[in-house]
């Protein structure tokens, strides 16, 4: 180490060594976080009520942003891809092209990072002011389950919310895809969904949503275990909020990665 | 049961009188780690009386209390609420002595994304059979009444000032009608007026209910004007016991310097 150095010679190490103990701590945490919902979501009473209230908050709230950015997305896409295309003259393939991208990867994806950021933050930082102000051992004292309360209704509102903000993503990014046909192209309404949906096949549909629920799973997870289990006060509601953005979106590559073996399995086959 | 023939205790004439005891906590021990906070913790609350227990900060009085409700769990001894061994309870045993007994949390604690009619609903639509919408609203605004802030049944918590956040949830505890109420430093915090208003609270909810209550506090006007007896908690210890007239004319510098504080 050179002098002046921060860390004595040594220390790195060890300082290198205490992260990646705790980086597999906080994994197992999870883990036995996420065995705890499976548990507790077998037992009754189901909280329909604060589940549907949930769906309503999670899935409402981010309609506007995800079709935003759906739009500008397919938008984007169209613009950046023409003219790529017309060097090669298979201008006519770009609704085919853009459906496929958007419904097998693009939309899932900038749909489920999104939702991260906004749901998973949302999330971690309601319900780690819960726990700092003692909501959560209120309720308990109150004699009712907070983790079948708070948890396993979030989880899953943000599991089945996330497909539907997909479809709803997709949707607008196909919007934004036909305008600039539209304009450009002269492409009517009919034919460019027409061509669409030609160029679908149900291996591209049912992985991609398939694989949705599951980010939709794993940001609902994210969020309620660093809210859950938040610490030390206002700060850490604070951290509890911005780790729960950063670990759910690292999570939903790893997801995503993980779909993506599997249906190219599938293919093969 | 000889650890609490062991009390110091001046007033066992006052307890023959209250009848028996709901809640008994029997040489409790709790430590974190190396840091011993209940150190053979024992006490004794009766049937319709007001004990404050006092102590230093960071001295286990909250500690205390979560182990009685059942937040944490405590290292060796036993706590007996209603006859029935806390530690020894599954979750839907726990969740229903829960319902019997009161807690009021320091900071309130009331659930800030529910109005405070949702908030006084939550533990009734747990709790209660299901029960007519007419007879629910009679009971919120009943409970509410008995707090002095029936107008504020459609606020907001953030609506609330402090004070009257404090009694609404002592509203939300008093919904289910238990027999015991513990109260977590209920006058911490606010100004000396709203503390003797929540101070009459706490005595007119003793003499109404008929709640036997557990007052953990650093208010001695609290403990003066609100418990029956006190308990100094110290070094984990029940020092000692009794009313506060008794406490005051023992010439114990530790009890004095609790005391000197009022």
């Amino acid at each position: 180490m050179a002098p002046g150095s921060k860390y004595q010679e040594g220390q790195g190490w060890h300082f290198a060594y205490s992260k990646v103990v705790q980086f597999f701590q906080e994994v197992g945490e999870m883990a036995l976080f996420s065995g705890r919902f499976f548990r507790t979501f077998w037992q009754p009473p189901f909280e329909w009520r604060e589940f549907i209230n949930q769906s309503y908050n999670l899935g409402n709230k981010s309609i506007f942003l995800v079709s935003l950015t759906g739009f500008i997305m397919g938008l984007v896409l169209d613009l950046q891809s023409r003219p790529t295309m017309m060097e090669f003259g298979a201008v006519s393939w770009m609704p085919s092209m853009v459906g496929i991208t958007i419904v097998r990867e693009m939309g899932p994806m900038v749909t489920a990072l999104i939702c991260a950021g906004k749901i998973g933050s949302s999330i971690g930082a309601e319900l780690g002011s819960m726990r700092v102000t003692e909501q959560i051992d209120a309720m308990e004292v109150s004699g009712t389950n907070p983790f079948k309360f708070l948890v396993v209704t979030r989880v899953m509102a943000a599991t089945f919310m996330l497909p539907l903000l997909v479809i709803l993503g997709d949707a607008c990014s196909l919007g934004g895809s036909f305008l600039v046909e539209n304009l450009k192209g002269n492409v009517s309404f009919h034919l460019y969904f027409n061509q669409v949906f030609e160029g679908l096949e149900m291996g591209d549909i049912v992985p991609s949503t398939i694989k949705t629920f599951f980010f939709g799973a794993a940001i609902g997870l994210v969020g309620c275990y660093k809210g859950y289990t938040s610490k030390k006060g206002t700060a850490g509601v604070g951290k509890a909020s911005n780790s729960a953005v950063v670990v759910a979106s690292v999570l939903v590559f790893v997801l995503d990665f993980i779909a993506v073996l599997i249906a190219d399995l599938f293919y093969e086959l | 049961m000889n650890a609490l023939a062991n009390i110091p205790d001046t007033t066992t004439v006052l307890q023959n009188g209250l009848g028996s005891a709901l809640l008994e906590v029997i040489e409790v021990y709790k430590a974190f780690g190396s840091l011993k906070v209940l150190d053979g913790f024992s006490m004794k609350l009766f049937s319709g009386e007001n004990v404050a227990i006092v102590g230093k900060s960071g001295s286990g009085k909250s500690v205390l209390l979560k182990c009685i409700i059942g937040l944490l769990p405590y290292d060796s001894g036993i706590i007996r609420v209603l006859g029935q061994d806390v530690s020894q309870l599954d979750q839907r045993q726990l969740d229903r002595l829960r319902t019997e007994i009161g807690f009021l949390f320091q900071g309130s604690a009331l659930y800030d994304s529910m109005t405070v009619r949702e908030n006084l609903q939550f533990p009734l639509r747990r709790h209660m059979d299901k029960m007519q919408n007419q007879v629910e609203e009679e009971l919120i605004r009943e409970t509410l009444a008995s707090v002095g802030l029936e107008h504020t049944i459609d606020l907001w918590p953030e609506e609330l000032s402090g004070g009257m956040q404090r009694r609404i949830a002592l509203a939300r505890t008093l919904i289910l009608r238990p027999q015991i109420i513990l109260y977590d430093e209920p006058t911490t915090g606010l100004d000396p007026i709203t503390s003797r208003e929540i101070i009459e609270l706490i005595l007119d909810i003793q003499k109404q209910y008929g709640t036997a209550s557990l007052i953990i506090t650093h208010d001695m006007q609290c403990v003066r004007l609100a418990s029956d007896r006190m308990v100094i908690l110290h070094e984990g210890k029940n020092y000692a016991t009794g009313s506060y007239g008794d406490l005051k004319k023992r010439n114990d510098p530790i009890i004095q310097a609790f005391l000197e504080t009022s």
